[in-house]
């Protein structure tokens, strides 16, 4: 089932579709299953191809501002920085100062570059180079391992990302991601609106990729590597675009890669012109199998992914982090993929655990509740920074740590639009949050009545949006309270009868006391009590203000 | 152009303009309502209150109004209230709770500013009441009544009274007062620069104080200086020698408790 409440989807649907070729799912409109469509029209793919998703995870991550090694440095050159990190995806020159960073892996007993980042390259280094030789140009260099486990898990996170765009998404391989389109494009009105707003979000993930389009999976991918932005929607011309490129696209196992160049077919036009019996004989079936899904010729099954029941997303820092502005990147990469899960799933989030790891201290676990469940990147990313800038840090942060698990239907109001009361629900909850997130969760509560003898246990903090019973009438009590009875140090003239409250004896709180109106000589009418053991005393416990 | 269609452009400006009832709150006070230009508390602007004392019924006289609002679903917002806003005095006073908003930082004063200008901003809530502990610059008042004007609400400010002689972009600026309190002594305080004073005579309530007590109501009595009334009618020149009776600027005004006296809890 497609989503509706992506906002750059919203805004698409408004034009209203062109065609309308199911006539059984116009009243359901947008929402129409899934399923019986697919039955009826052919299968789209896009592939994404993230072959730096490891680097570009670190990326941005690590834009610290450069004066956060001083804690007590001044609030404005951290303002700058921060506006620096908002833009860095889009613009990598405000990063070069920014630290070098190169994946490493282990060839042959022989430690090498496997990618690395702009920086990085600036400086000379590039993929391939012995690690020991990187170290010599730039000793500053932040070498990871590469970890082949992560990128799986970071491929299967941005698969549950892409969800937000279909409902059928595959991850491929180590690098790939497939969206089946084909049901979407009614949604998005068109692929390049599609294809436009995936591009976007994925620069808002801060990964670089490439995207192709084509009718089977293989072929997409195809296109996405070889970096071919023109859609391809059948079969026919599939051929002729693929053609004139290199066979080295293809995802077939190097030896066979190696075998064909060596046998002088060097584009992949040369390849579909062998005979497949004399192809299979040379390189196995594999070869062949691949060629027809490619083409498809065979159909080429694919199981979707799904989304898991919980979200929860890691990142590690690469440096350690003194001041929370310098999280900025980090944690709105976080809150787009938890929006983007959310959309996937159609469901909001009213409460979500944001944990800042240090390495020589307790981790800072913040909790952040909102009133009514949301599924909006900018009021969760405000709420959590709001909550962030508050948070005094006891050690710097080597890793941030976010985690969903209880998910719940956002309130829609598609039918009553003209009711105000509605609207004003909605944003309700962002004022809250927003007061909540700066203020604390105790500084904001609505008040509730008890059904109590003992005043000062006649009334309690609610929350809002919990409706309680109205407990009957009050004998005449003041507008204000103290909290504790504080002795009346000057002349009051006491006014009317005692109102005596008795009570309490069963929780060893035990009331006996007299109430009495009382004035001062400025007119100011107090609520006092004389304590039934103490006659002398007089105690002011309110105000009639 | 006739003069109808001109009367009726948004650019004019009408000297002795009469709100037309919309953003206005009734004070639920006949006494007040008269006195004030648009016939109730203003919508969109700030109200300053400025008091010497506690206790001598600034809350209550808000509480008609309040009390309108959230039986009509609408919800306040009290931020920073010096004592504990008490239950069972406020549903007495017929305030839907469950649509009244505490916010109380307990904290910096700074907080409280911003709460209350977040919140009407916001145009969600429709009133909102400011405890004010500091004197407040006028920047930051300014703030506010550029908030209400936003967000469409009633902002109140309590202030303490000695900022009455500051200047203030407020709507309307008034100073209580309890009625035994002797008002020649304070003259200074009612002088406003912009002179721009109400003089208005008000009978004390219609209901005898025989009345009350048959009701279980109580008097209590209160006295109102509007000394800035933004919008204000200038009915005042009819009582002739007002310009230079200052100490006749007050409106003296019998406040009703309007509390109902039930029977002592059964114990």
């Amino acid at each position: 089932m497609r989503k509706l409440i992506h906002p750059t989807a919203t805004a698409l649907k408004k034009k209203s579709p062109k065609t309308d070729n199911d006539s059984n799912n116009r009243d359901k409109c947008h929402s129409a299953s899934h399923k019986k469509r697919s039955e009826t029209r052919q299968q789209i793919w896009a592939s994404l191809y993230l072959p730096d998703l490891l680097l570009d995870n670190m990326h941005g991550t690590s834009a610290e501002p450069e004066n956060s090694t001083e804690p007590n440095s001044s609030p404005e050159p951290d303002n700058n920085n921060n506006n620096n990190n908002n833009n860095n995806n889009a613009n990598t020159n405000n990063k070069i100062t920014a630290d070098a960073i190169a994946i490493v892996e282990r060839v042959s007993n022989r430690q090498q570059i496997r990618s690395c980042n702009a920086t990085a390259q600036a400086a000379g280094i590039f993929t391939g180079m012995a690690l020991n030789s990187a170290y010599a140009i730039l000793p500053s260099l932040t070498a990871v391992e590469y970890d082949a486990d992560r990128e799986a898990l970071l491929l299967q996170q941005a698969g549950e990302w892409a969800m937000q765009f279909s409902s059928i998404v595959c991850p491929h391989g180590s690098n790939h991601i497939l969206i089946e389109i084909g049901g979407s494009k009614r949604l998005f009105d068109s692929y390049e609106c599609l294809l436009a707003t995936i591009e976007t979000e994925l620069k808002k993930l801060g990964y670089t990729g490439l995207m192709g389009i084509a009718p089977t999976p293989l072929a997409a991918n195809l296109l996405a590597r070889a970096n071919i932005r023109r859609g391809i929607l059948n079969t026919k011309r599939l051929a002729t675009i693929i053609r004139p490129l290199s066979i080295s696209y293809l995802e077939l196992a190097p030896d066979i890669l190696e075998g064909l160049s060596r046998s002088g077919i060097r584009s992949i036009g040369q390849l579909l012109e062998i005979s497949p019996a004399s192809l299979t004989r040379r390189f196995g079936p594999a070869c062949c199998n691949y060629l027809d899904r490619l083409m498809g010729r065979h159909p080429d099954p694919r199981t979707p992914l799904r989304l898991s029941d919980t979200f929860s997303r890691s990142t590690t820092l690469p440096i350690e982090v003194h001041d929370t502005n310098a999280l900025q990147f980090a944690t709105q990469r976080m809150i787009n993929e938890l929006a983007a899960f959310l959309i996937a799933c159609d469901r909001g989030v009213n409460h979500f655990t944001f944990e800042l790891v240090h390495e020589r201290h307790e981790n800072t676990r913040l909790e952040l509740r909102f009133l009514q469940a949301t599924s909006q990147t900018k009021h969760l990313h405000r709420v959590l920074s709001e909550r962030l800038s508050q948070t005094q840090l006891p050690a710097p942060i080597s890793a941030l740590h976010l985690s969903a698990s209880a998910f719940c239907e956002i309130e829609r109001d598609a039918s009553d639009f003209f009711l105000k009361s509605r609207s004003q629900q909605n944003s309700l909850g962002e004022v809250i949050d927003k007061l909540t997130s700066r203020l604390g969760d105790d500084a904001i509560y609505t008040l509730a009545v008890v059904d109590e003898h003992r005043p000062e246990k006649a009334w309690k903090k609610s929350f809002p949006e919990i409706r309680e019973a109205p407990v009957g009438n009050w004998p005449q009590r003041p507008l204000w309270l103290l909290e504790t009875p504080k002795p009346a140090n000057k002349a009051l003239q006491l006014l009317g009868d005692a109102e005596r409250i008795e009570t309490g004896w069963w929780d060893s709180n035990d009331v006996r006391r007299d109430y009495f109106v009382a004035k001062d000589r400025h007119g100011t009418r107090y609520w006092v009590f004389r304590d039934r053991g103490k006659p002398d005393s007089l105690f002011i416990h309110g105000i009639f203000a | 152009m006739t003069l109808e269609a001109l009367l009726k452009h948004p650019a004019l400006w009408k000297g002795r303009q009469q709100h037309d009832g919309k953003d206005t709150l009734a004070t639920g006070y006949d006494a007040l309502d008269a006195a004030l230009p648009s016939q109730g508390w203003p919508v969109g602007a700030l109200t300053e209150i400025m008091t010497t004392d506690a206790g001598i019924g600034e809350l209550s006289l808000l509480l008609p109004a309040l009390g309108a609002l959230t039986s009509n679903q609408q919800w306040i917002a009290l931020v920073a209230p010096p004592y504990v806003p008490y239950a069972p005095a406020l549903a007495n006073a017929g305030i839907a709770l469950e649509y009244t908003l505490v916010i109380d930082s307990q904290s910096e004063h700074k907080n409280d500013f911003w709460a209350a200008e977040q919140i009407l901003r916001s145009g969600v809530f429709s009133a909102v009441i400011l405890w004010s502990s500091t004197n407040g610059d006028e920047r930051q008042q300014r703030r506010l009544q550029l908030a209400a004007e936003q967000g469409k609400s009633w902002a109140v400010c309590y202030r303490p009274s000695r900022t009455a002689q500051t200047s203030s972009p407020a709507g309307l600026r008034m100073v209580l007062r309890h009625a035994d309190t002797q008002s020649g002594t304070r003259q200074g305080q009612t002088r406003h620069p912009q002179g721009d004073l109400q003089t208005h005579d008000l009978q004390p309530s219609d209901l005898q104080s025989g009345d009350l007590k048959a009701h279980g109501l109580q008097t209590h009595g209160l006295q109102i200086d509007i000394i800035k009334n933004r919008g204000g009618r200038l009915k005042c020149l009819n009582l002739g020698d007002a310009c230079h009776r200052k100490t006749d600027n007050l409106i003296a005004l019998n406040q009703r408790m309007c509390r109902v006296d039930k029977p002592a809890h059964p114990p």
